[in-house]
Formats: C-alpha cells, structure tokens, sequence
C-alpha cells in the first residue's frame, strides 16, 4: 500500500476537525438552550426538555439506516461489476449502521425516562416502541453479520442483502402511530398541520437536530475511514502471509 | 426521582453515550494506523 494511500486513510483532516469543533460547540449550544433557556410546555411542563435529545436520536437514526439501505441497494447493483466502488458503497453502509444502532439505542433510553415522567412507566410493549425495539435488533444482527468471518465480498454482499430486508420495519416504526392506538404520542411536526409546540420550542428542538446531525456527520466520516484503514490492515496482513508462505516453500524445495 | 432528575439522567447519558462512542472510533483509527505505521504525530489534527 503506498504511503499516499496511507496517509488518504488517516482518520483526520482539516475539514473533519473543523466539523468536530463546530459540532462539540453546538452541543454545548444544545445544552444550554435544553436545559436552561428552553421554556416549560403548557402539557408537559419541564419534561419537553427530553424533546430536544430523543427526536433527534431517531430522526438521525432514521436518516442513517435510509442511508444504510441505499448504498447496500447500490452494492447489490454495482459491486460485481465494480469492486473498488463495491467497497466504498459497503463503507458508507456499514459506518452509517453503526450510528444508526447507537442512535436507535440512546432513543429507547431517552424515550424510557421521558415515558417515566409522562406515562409514569418507563416501558410499554405498544406498537412505536415495539417496533423501535425490533429495528434495534435487526441492525445490531447486520452489525454482527458484517463481523462474521467470510470472503469480503460475500460478507459485503450478504449484509447488503439483509440492510435491504430491514429497511422494511423503517415505515412502520414511523407510521406505528398512526396505523395503531399507541400510548406514544404522534410525530411532533407534520406537514400541513398546526405544530403543538411553541416556536421557541420549536427553534430549540430544530437547532438540536441540526447539532446532532453534525455529531452524527463527524462520526460517519471517521467511521467509514477506520474501516478503510482496517480493510487494508486485513490485506496488509494476508499479503505478508503469503510472503511467509512463499518463503516458506523456497527454503522447503 | 423527580422529572429534573429523569431529565438530568437523559442529557447525561446521550451526551455521554455519543462521547465515549467518539471517542472509542477515534482511538480505534488511531491504533489501527499505528499498526499500519502511521505515526499518532499525523493524527494529532483529530
């Protein structure tokens, strides 16, 4: 691997630390604002303040598993024909899966404690969470498929396959609210409908997601480059033991 | 608990969670570049 290669792979740059510093900054923004600026809800009181880290954790984490079965629908159609972009599609997939699983996860803690203060239960087996729960599942299987031991492509291609098949419980968690009578309330801003919150709240809850969606950039492009420096780590090592190999045969013969 | 409580717990394990979770990828780029023979001097822009 040439060093210019090597050096392409590294997980910083200008750019990537830029983002980080301008993502740490808004997060502190976000704990101001959630936590101190933000006014109390006229239903909930100071529980909306939940609202400004558990909808953005699952619009990020919707965004990442659509993200996630995109690139996967791509590797299906391009990667025989092409492996080196076969490669960067599966990257992009199995990076944004990961955040997708973490986000998913920090939605059903945060959803479980705002749920405690307004349901005074921290669980309901009720189609929204349910369904949340199985997505959380199914992508921690892809993540765990992705580990298995297997030629790259086939891994690659069989993960894709299964990303693709999961990317079908994504409208149902969405629309569990409306298909079903749920104890979770229905989604906080629809097109076309009145919003129940106020606009400071609103505001709040909007430059929240945006700093959460810079977090969530930042670990994306990091992710996709460890993963590359770990594919050529994994070739680097098979190509030093067919030296071995080799060398080994010389001295036998 | 209180609901301040409930509130402070959520903040403190979102923010808490994606920090450890950041911090463990950049970690994880930084040895893996190691054993490739990246130096950790050329990630110091992290």
């Amino acid at each position: 691997m040439q060093q210019a290669e090597r050096k392409d792979s590294m997980t910083g740059s200008l750019a990537t630390t830029t983002l980080g510093w301008a993502s740490g900054a808004s997060l502190i923004v976000v704990l101001v604002t959630g936590l101190i600026t933000s006014p109390k809800d006229a239903n909930q009181g100071e529980a909306v303040r939940l609202l400004y880290v558990h909808v953005p954790m699952i619009w990020i984490a919707y965004g990442s598993f659509i993200i996630t079965a995109v690139y996967s629908g791509l590797f299906v159609a391009k990667a025989a024909s092409r492996p080196d972009l076969g490669r960067h599609l599966d990257r992009v997939a199995g990076s944004a899966a990961e955040i997708g699983v973490v986000f998913t996860g920090l939605t059903l803690v945060s959803g479980a404690l705002w749920g405690r203060i307004t349901w005074g239960v921290y669980w309901q087996w009720d189609a929204r969470l349910t369904t949340t729960v199985l997505m959380f599942v199914t992508y921690l299987g892809y993540l765990a498929l992705r580990k298995l031991p297997a030629d790259p492509y086939v891994r690659s291609r069989r993960a894709a396959i299964v990303a693709l098949i999961a990317t079908v419980n994504l409208p149902i968690v969405h629309y569990s609210v409306d298909w079903w009578r749920t104890l979770h309330q229905g989604a906080s801003i629809t097109v076309g409908n009145k919003p129940e919150y106020t606009n400071d709240i609103l505001i709040a809850l909007l430059f929240a997601v945006v700093a959460f969606t810079l977090v969530a950039l930042w670990l994306g492009i990091h992710r996709y480059r460890v993963i590359r420096l770990e594919e050529i780590r994994e070739e680097e090592g098979i190509e030093m033991a067919i030296a071995a190999r080799r060398a080994e045969a010389e001295v036998g013969s | 608990m209180n609901s301040w409580g409930t509130i402070l717990l959520g903040y403190g394990l979102v923010f808490g969670t994606i920090g450890a979770y950041a911090l463990s990828v950049v970690a994880r780029g930084r040895r893996v570049g190691k054993q490739l023979g990246i130096g950790a001097e050329d990630h110091d822009d992290e």
